[in-house]
């Protein structure tokens, strides 16, 4: 290796500029210094790609943690709700699982009753007839075994019925892959009437998708996010919140959250004093 | 014909954009960098060497796929201006118009971002969208292609494994401030009471580890395959 490009070698170990130069923290000069460097440096372009790799992977573990986080709260949300039914209608969900249960089981007696009746009758009508009578036994057998095949049939049925019935309120917290993600752009003031360039189509009602807003300023200790949907009404807000090493907010949403229309994602720096600042629009539509 | 020519296809083994490893053009392969060889390449390019061409792309593809990736986190968008970079920066070459050779490097990079501020500022290309609302439908789906997202699924594994190899949940918890929430450094060694070398030390044990784990999940993807 020549001495200057040990030199500069020297210089990116003593100021982990591969770290600085991934997370941004490079100015401008610097940074088209290091990449002029790396352009020709199979050691620090190794050592990028390996930092890079993981700095993606551990996104991705914390992305999917999340997905994770999110479907396990959709499961204890559908078990609270079951919580806050009144008496009354717990007794009544009781009372219809009770009835899927009970009724087939009815049906199936009440079948075998007039199976064996009818038997009966043929029995007595021929007695005396041996051939007659293994006939109607074969039948019988028959009957017996058809019968027994639909009630594990029935059977079989209530129990899937019953199985879904108990997975509901407990909802898979299965992770989510491809999960759509969307940049955001901002708006300059004076273009809150138009049609927003901010066009999300969502493929999967079912699952979540991730909004990602670059902030221009962020001078402020935390910030405040304020999703609004037609006629302005509130659909989510929070605050304290902290951009990552790009100045970036990313916020992981339902998709049934949103129906198709209009939204507006404001964000807002908050000052020390408690104060807050408008920072960003970001005008969306949800396409239906 | 420069534009005719699919520069990429001149590299053995077609490297991947997302994983950042490209086929054959390992840490061996390439020659320190004397600003003799790069005079020497500019000169040949200049004039009209058709293996020149070739060495410049060797020399330069792996870095330039990693930053192109880095910029645009479209694997699309970025083989696009791949082949753009090297084909402007091969025109220029050839029209003389790079007057400090020994600086190939730098104005290969320069290519590449000014391209992509371009192509972020037109709005024309792939990448974000920034079309007109009344065209939406053919606004390009938003989620990552098929290699990407195996690739994503590689690093989570690695990673995770990283992390379950990890012998204290500082370690991790440095880790995650330090990638996840983006906590400056002197904050995350402050409060865990570590030292400039020790919290140098937990990253790259942990990026080491990263690496010959994935390293040797591609070794054995390839053997697979």
């Amino acid at each position: 290796m020549s001495e200057p490009l040990r030199a500069i070698h020297d210089e990116v170990e003593a100021r982990d500029l591969v770290d600085a130069y991934l997370t941004g923290r490079l100015n401008e000069a610097e940074r088209d210094e290091f990449e002029a460097h790396y352009f020709d440096c199979a050691e620090c372009l190794e050592k990028l790609e390996a930092a890079e790799g993981f700095r993606e992977g551990m996104l991705q573990v914390a992305a999917e943690d999340l997905a994770k986080v999110s479907a396990a709260r959709v499961g204890l949300g559908l078990l609270a709700a079951l919580a806050l039914l009144s008496r009354g209608r717990r007794f009544a969900l009781a009372a219809a699982l009770l009835a899927l249960i009970v009724l087939p089981a009815l049906w199936l007696a009440a079948r075998n009753r007039g199976l064996e009746q009818r038997l009966a009758e043929q029995s007595a009508s021929t007695s005396g007839a041996a051939s007659r009578s293994a006939a109607l036994e074969a039948r019988l057998r028959d009957v017996e075994q058809t019968g027994a095949a639909e009630r594990r049939r029935l059977e079989e049925q209530l129990a899937k019925e019953r199985g879904a019935a108990a997975v509901v309120p407990a909802a898979s917290p299965a992770p989510q892959v491809n999960i759509p993600y969307f940049v955001l752009a901002a708006v300059r003031s004076g273009e809150g009437s138009r049609e927003p360039v901010n066009q999300l189509r969502i493929p999967n009602r079912d699952g979540s998708f991730l909004l990602a807003v670059e902030l221009a300023i962020v001078d402020y200790p935390t910030y405040r996010a304020t999703l609004s949907g037609p006629a302005g009404r509130t659909v989510w807000t929070s605050g304290g919140l902290h951009p990552d090493s790009r100045d970036t907010l990313v916020i992981l949403l339902p998709a049934r959250m949103l129906d198709p229309g209009l939204y507006r994602l404001k964000i807002a720096g908050m000052e020390k004093g408690g104060g807050e600042v408008a920072v960003g629009e970001y005008p969306f539509r949800v396409a239906g | 014909m420069i534009a005719a020519v699919r520069y990429h296809r001149l590299l053995p083994g077609d490297g991947t954009f997302m994983s950042g490893r490209a086929e054959a053009t390992g840490a061996d392969s390439i020659p320190d960098p004397p600003s003799d060889a790069m005079v020497d390449l500019v000169r040949r390019i200049g004039l009209g060497d058709p293996t020149a061409e070739a060495d410049l792309v060797h020399r330069f593809a792996r870095a330039l796929r990693f930053l192109l990736s880095r910029l645009t986190r479209d694997g699309a968008l970025a083989e696009d201006l791949y082949q753009e970079t090297f084909r402007r920066v091969i025109e220029k070459v050839r029209g003389g118009e790079l007057r400090e050779p020994e600086r190939l490097a730098g104005f290969v990079c320069g290519m590449a971002r000014n391209l992509f501020l371009s192509s972020a500022r037109s709005g024309t290309r792939r990448g974000k969208w920034y079309g007109d609302p009344e065209e939406t439908e053919v606004a390009p789906d938003p989620a990552p292609g098929q290699l990407a997202s195996l690739l994503a699924r590689e690093r989570a594994t690695a990673v995770r494994r990283v992390l379950g190899e990890l012998r204290n949940d500082r370690d991790r918890e440095i880790l995650s401030r330090y990638y996840i929430t983006g906590d400056e450094k002197e904050e995350i060694r402050r409060d865990f009471g570590l030292s400039d070398l020790h919290f140098n030390r937990v990253l790259f044990r942990a990026r080491q580890r990263y690496k010959e784990l994935f390293e040797r999940r591609h070794a054995a993807g390839r053997e697979a395959g």
